[in-house]
């Protein structure tokens, strides 16, 4: 008999149980969280890198629900991109080695850049300079205006000419502005001035990828007045993606 | 023996103590790359980031927040290194020995985690934050007595955040544009190039959005086609030309049909962060086979000219 009752009692717990799911909507008055990933944690979480309070959590959580209760939603990342790999830019050398400078001979060199998107959408690459090219006695190397006076900062131009002398940069490959094209020079955006010059774009892309590629070509020609000496600045790129 | 020793010597210098690093790559990732909040006045919020070496040198860096603002329509960025536009948010790191603004060193393939800190006053103006979480390297090169470019790297997320006490921030857009490009206002096409749509929408409200919806195409010939836009966030006082996507692909916002012919109709239609018809366009435009017409008349003037020089050649 006990057995019997015990069956039946099985049976119906089975019958009546509905199913449990492993992610349920959570809601009150409050709030509702469509997807509950919860963490918890207790005390006081302490490494040689962290001193953390009280947060708990974890990385790019989504979009948190339930605005009232947390007082805040965050969404890390891109809604159109499931990806978790960081927003990488590389550039092949740290540093363009001009050598020693000859009257009216152009010497270039080159900086390779890398870009890869990742989980960014798009990205933006800009450069600009510290100020011109500039020895230890103050004297400068102007930035070029290309042989018919026609380039600066946001406008290239051509520079075949050894008699057109100064500093500045060229942009082929990948993602390069149009402006660049058929080898043309401009100058960098100049930060040493009264009113900074804004920094432009050397790279721009709007859609993901991996490993988009452009080359820079620094060229600088000096002419007889300049005088001697040892001539550096800082070329400045600024990577970010697209929001 | 001496030129030996001399030139032993010397090499080991070269090899044991380079001059100079300067062909050596530098790399740098960061995660993630996108930060979007609302957030209400009084809140405080955290977020990890991490940071990556992935060059060839040990770095030493800096971090700093700076503002932004878009610097063109395709979601470009243009720093404003006067952080007055982000008053009164605040911002810190909660590493425990790391402070946002402090030197720290990053050597080659390591991650360095951050966990950033905002904090919104009670008092802080509702309206949006645009800002950046920016890391820079020092110069490295010993540049060894020559003229030279030494190089310094940027890299950085940006944070669009937006204080509102509801949640619910005024979000208002208007459709700058919606056309074909190439098309003037009489809008014929050849049928065997597919349409591709500008569509530029502006945010004339106080918070970011993104603009959730599609465009349609339909034909007299009950052909139809959809097109989804693509998420993307468009600030406050700016427009945004936005692309659209296909199997999670951004693509251009152009139609796949191959061949079409008689009148269109395209109509654009989306809600703020919501899937609506909240806002609509509709352009129409006839599609010809122009370029095949053009061949055929060609073709038929090439065949006349033979055939009168043939009659005349017989006569």
């Amino acid at each position: 008999m006990k057995i019997k009752f015990c069956s039946f009692f099985v049976f119906l717990f089975f019958l009546l149980t509905g199913p449990v799911w492993a992610v349920h909507p959570m809601e009150s008055d409050n709030f509702k969280i469509d997807w509950p990933n919860l963490n918890m944690g207790a005390g006081l979480p302490s490494s040689d890198n962290y001193g953390l309070g009280v947060t708990t959590g974890q990385t790019a959580p989504g979009l948190y629900e339930g605005y009232g209760s947390t007082g805040f939603k965050v969404r890390a990342g891109f809604q159109y991109i499931h990806s978790l790999i960081p927003f990488t830019f590389t550039i092949d050398k740290i540093a363009v080695d001009f050598g020693v400078l000859t009257v009216g001979v152009g010497t270039t060199d080159t900086i390779g850049l890398t870009v890869s998107c990742g989980s960014a959408g798009g990205y933006t690459i800009t450069a600009h300079e510290n100020n011109p090219l500039t020895s230890s006695a103050a004297s400068t190397i102007d930035d070029t205006t290309c042989d018919a006076d026609d380039c600066d900062e946001v406008d290239a131009g051509t520079w075949t000419l050894s008699t057109t002398y100064g500093f500045g940069y060229g942009m082929s490959g990948t993602d390069v502005p149009g402006e660049f094209s058929g080898g043309k020079y401009k100058q960098y955006a100049d930060l040493s001035l009264p009113t900074p010059e804004t920094p432009q774009a050397v790279m721009t892309g709007s859609n993901a990828g991996r490993n988009k590629q452009a080359t820079m070509t620094l060229k600088v020609n000096v002419s007889g007045l300049q005088a001697a000496g040892v001539y550096e600045n800082i070329i400045i790129f600024i990577a970010t993606p697209t929001y | 023996m001496k030129k030996i020793k001399y030139l032993l010597i010397a090499f080991i210098l070269l090899v044991f103590f380079p001059q100079t690093v300067r062909a050596q790559s530098l790399g740098l990732g960061i995660y993630p790359p996108l930060l979007e909040v609302t957030i209400m006045p009084g809140k405080t919020l955290t977020q990890v980031y991490h940071l990556t070496n992935s060059g060839e040198v040990n770095l030493t860096m800096t971090s700093a927040i700076v503002a932004f603002e878009p610097s063109d329509e395709t979601g470009g960025v243009k720093i404003i290194e006067n952080t007055e536009k982000l008053q009164p948010l605040q911002f810190g790191f909660l590493n425990a020995d790391l402070r946002l603004g402090q030197t720290f060193s990053l050597p080659t393939g390591k991650t360095q985690e951050v966990v950033l800190i905002i904090k919104v006053p009670e008092t802080a103006p509702e309206k949006d934050y645009y800002a950046i979480l920016l890391f820079q390297t020092s110069p490295l090169a010993n540049l060894g007595g020559q003229s030279a470019s030494q190089t310094q790297t940027k890299i950085g997320s940006p944070l669009l955040i937006s204080v509102s006490r509801t949640g619910e921030p005024f979000r208002k857009a208007s459709i700058e544009e919606f056309s074909l490009k190439n098309c003037a206002k009489l809008c014929i096409i050849d049928s065997f190039s597919p349409p591709q749509w500008l569509v530029r929408i502006k945010n004339s409200g106080h918070s970011f959005f993104k603009p959730l919806g599609k465009i349609t195409l339909q034909g007299w010939l009950n052909q139809t086609e959809t097109l989804d836009l693509l998420p993307q966030n468009i600030l406050s006082d700016s427009t945004r030309e936005i692309q659209c996507q296909k199997e999670d692909q951004v693509v251009s916002c152009q139609s796949q049909s191959k061949f079409l012919i008689g009148p269109f109709k395209a109509k654009l239609e989306f809600g703020l962060d919501d899937f609506s018809n909240d806002y609509q366009k509709e352009i129409q435009f006839i599609a010809l086979p122009f370029k095949l017409g053009f061949g055929l008349l060609i073709l038929v003037i090439i065949l006349g000219l033979i055939k009168s020089k043939l009659v005349l050649d017989r006569d």
